[in-house]
């Protein structure tokens, strides 16, 4: 079944009162892919999940779901209005598509919410009522929801919005490991960093040509993702952050250890020219016997941290 | 407060039994138990008075009590889920508003040189039905151009506002017979109704509990906002039917014929999710239909000013007895949710 298509749209055209915000879209989601949505804020990317979702009428066009006439399991960005509720009700939600008006569960229902709430560690937190829970909490509660939905298909609309560095990293690796289970999992993000590395196929939205579809590194290559956020002070092509050299001194730092690439950052930080070659100054690490490190100028002056070693090259570059 | 179980469920068939006791043993004229418990179960008491009183008059009104508490309660809870929103209730959105016009215009019509409707209580049941329902379709078409709860309930203040001033203007160019049946009418009265008026009332009440009870799966998706449930596989526009339809027929046949009583529908919901602490309408809709009955049956017995003879008007003391009770409540619970 992977590689299979499980949505798509034929010239499909979404908005509101007749205004559509996009135009003409032939998309498609595969079953084994994660795919990340991008785009400026406004740009009408809850618009068109909604629209695949099939809770918006489209205003022409057509998609098609090929998920056994099942509904995408989503998550938006609507508020839950029911306090009371606890973290399992909110999850035991997602099998109301099987469950009949009396809403008794079955041994499947219970097995399938149950580890749902495993597979977020929810375990502790699956009797506390939501208004007592975080925002970024809730939101971890709603994927255990659409895991526990078990459809084919999962939209997800900025699941990462409220939750901390970790959470991000271990939501969106989970998509991904579902889409890689045989799920088609589309994710509309902001993050940049997460999209790239994890994305096995991005959809970009903001340029004059509707959305372009490829995998992320072929559009960074395009400049793509330059055009549309028009990026500033950060270069994607290496993806580190432009610092302007206002410093005077160059200065080089052999190595490849984590700390000689963190004394790296923090002089391009501080405005030098970081160079491989000829420098005016050269720093060496060592390890000192004991802990920690020990940062050398040109084999003389020693230093225990890098913000002593700023400080005295600030102070070597002003006594020039 | 901390989570008692299944505790609530034991004490409220035993609260509602007191009540009903209680609402049926006092009033003005003195019957001892052991009579009253004779008389009801059908024995001859030494004082035939008493039998007719109990079954003529303090039985009709338990009963209308019971039906009516449930039914406005049950229209609130219906109300409150249709809206998401904690302010929501049949007084609070125009609804008795609208039950109030059509009435007025029954009673108070012909100063308006409308044709002169024999004011009977079905046609007063009738036009207050109407008038609701009326009301709550021009406040849902508005809600769906709004997509925001808070204008909405802005929207039904100012609806409500607009209807009460026409009642008003009516009511000033009237007679003042006219005038004095409407505001009569406008006390509330939970007494006075027949054994068939009661049958209509509890037919109301069972076809639109039952109604909700198998809705209640979509209620409680519902919850969750109209994308959410339709992604769960509730039909949108069927769900939203039926609580507005539940919540119309049910204000409205209350109205009809025991007059606007306000505050119960508002009140009771919320009573009934601090205490059992749910959202699951499965539960909800028993508990608020047994509260809203014990509710009202209590604020009938403390409007009799038990010791004298005097009545006082029924919504004068929903608001007077429930409010401070209620605002005591969600002052405990610290705060309000669905």
């Amino acid at each position: 079944m992977k590689g299979a298509q499980l949505l798509n749209t034929a010239n499909l055209s979404v908005g509101y009162n007749e205004k559509p915000v996009f135009d003409g879209l032939n998309l498609g989601l595969s079953s084994g892919k994660f795919t990340c949505f991008m785009g400026p804020n406004g740009i009408g990317k809850s618009t068109l999940i909604r629209t695949l979702a099939g809770l918006q009428k489209p205003l022409g066009g057509a998609v098609s779901n090929k998920d056994q006439g099942r509904h995408p399991a989503v998550v938006l960005t609507d508020r839950i209005a029911a306090g009371y509720m606890t973290v399992r009700q909110l999850v035991t939600f997602g099998r109301y598509p099987y469950l009949s008006w009396n809403l008794k569960l079955g041994k499947t229902d219970s097995d399938a919410i149950e580890s749902a709430i495993a597979r977020l560690h929810l375990q502790s937190l699956a009797d506390r009522r939501l208004h007592e829970l975080s925002d970024g909490q809730i939101q971890l509660a709603q994927i255990a929801r659409v895991l526990a939905q078990e459809t084919n298909i999962i939209l997800l609309d900025e699941p990462t919005a409220h939750l901390d560095l970790n959470n991000r990293l271990e939501i969106t690796l989970l998509l991904r490991q579902l889409a890689h289970e045989g799920k088609a999992v589309l994710m509309a993000t902001h993050e940049l960093d997460l999209a790239l590395q994890t994305a096995d196929e991005v959809w970009l939205a903001g340029g004059p040509k509707g959305i372009l579809v490829g995998a992320p590194e072929d559009l960074v290559l395009q400049g793509a993702f330059d055009d549309i956020f028009r990026l500033k002070g950060f270069d994607l092509l290496t993806g580190k952050v432009l610092h302007s050299t206002s410093r005077k001194m160059t200065v080089a730092v052999p190595g490849d250890h984590p700390a000689a690439l963190w004394t790296r950052n923090a002089l391009e930080r501080s405005g030098y020219l970081v160079q491989t070659g000829d420098a005016d100054l050269t720093i060496s690490l060592s390890p000192r016997h004991s802990a920690g490190l020990e940062w050398t100028i040109d084999g003389g002056e020693r230093h225990r941290s890098i913000e002593s070693l700023l400080m005295a090259l600030h102070h070597l570059e002003h006594g020039r | 407060m901390k989570q008692s179980g299944n505790k609530p469920w034991f004490f409220l068939p035993f609260i509602l039994i007191s009540s009903f006791v209680l609402n049926l043993y006092l009033g003005s004229v003195h019957i001892p138990l052991p009579d009253l418990a004779g008389i009801l179960l059908g024995k001859k008491p030494e004082n035939q008075i008493w039998s007719d009183i109990i079954w003529q008059f303090r039985m009709t009104k338990a009963l209308t009590c019971i039906l009516a508490g449930a039914s406005l309660s049950l229209a609130g809870l219906a109300m409150q889920t249709l809206f998401r929103n904690a302010l929501a209730g049949p007084d609070v959105l125009g609804i008795s508003s609208g039950s109030s016009l059509a009435v007025s215009l029954i009673i108070m019509g012909q100063a308006a040189w409308l044709p002169s409707i024999a004011a009977g209580p079905w046609t007063t049941a009738g036009a207050a039905s109407v008038g609701a329902t009326a009301i709550l379709l021009v406040v849902f078409a508005i809600s769906r151009q709004l997509r925001d709860n808070n204008s909405l309930l802005i929207v039904g203040l100012m609806i409500g506002a607009t209807v009460t001033s026409l009642v008003s203007v009516l009511q000033y160019i009237s007679n003042a017979d006219d005038q004095q049946v409407y505001l009569i009418w406008t006390f509330g009265s939970l007494g006075g109704l027949s054994y068939p008026e009661i049958a209509v009332l509890g037919l109301v009440l069972l076809a639109a509990a039952g109604t909700l009870v198998f809705a209640s799966k979509s209620m409680n998706a519902w919850l969750l906002g109209e994308n959410y449930a339709t992604s769960l596989g509730i039909d949108p526009q069927s769900a939203r039917m039926v609580m507005i339809l539940a919540a119309c027929i049910l204000t409205g046949a209350v109205t009809a014929f025991c007059g606007p009583i306000a505050f119960v529908g508002l009140a009771v919901p919320h009573f009934s999710r601090i205490i059992f602490r749910t959202h699951d309408h499965l539960v909800l809709i028993p508990v608020v239909v047994v509260n809203g009955a014990i509710l009202l049956l209590l604020c009938d017995v403390a409007s009799q000013l038990p010791g004298t003879s005097y009545v006082l008007p029924i919504n004068a003391i929903t608001a007077l007895v429930g409010a401070p009770a209620v605002i005591s409540i969600i002052m405990r619970a610290r705060q309000v949710s669905l």
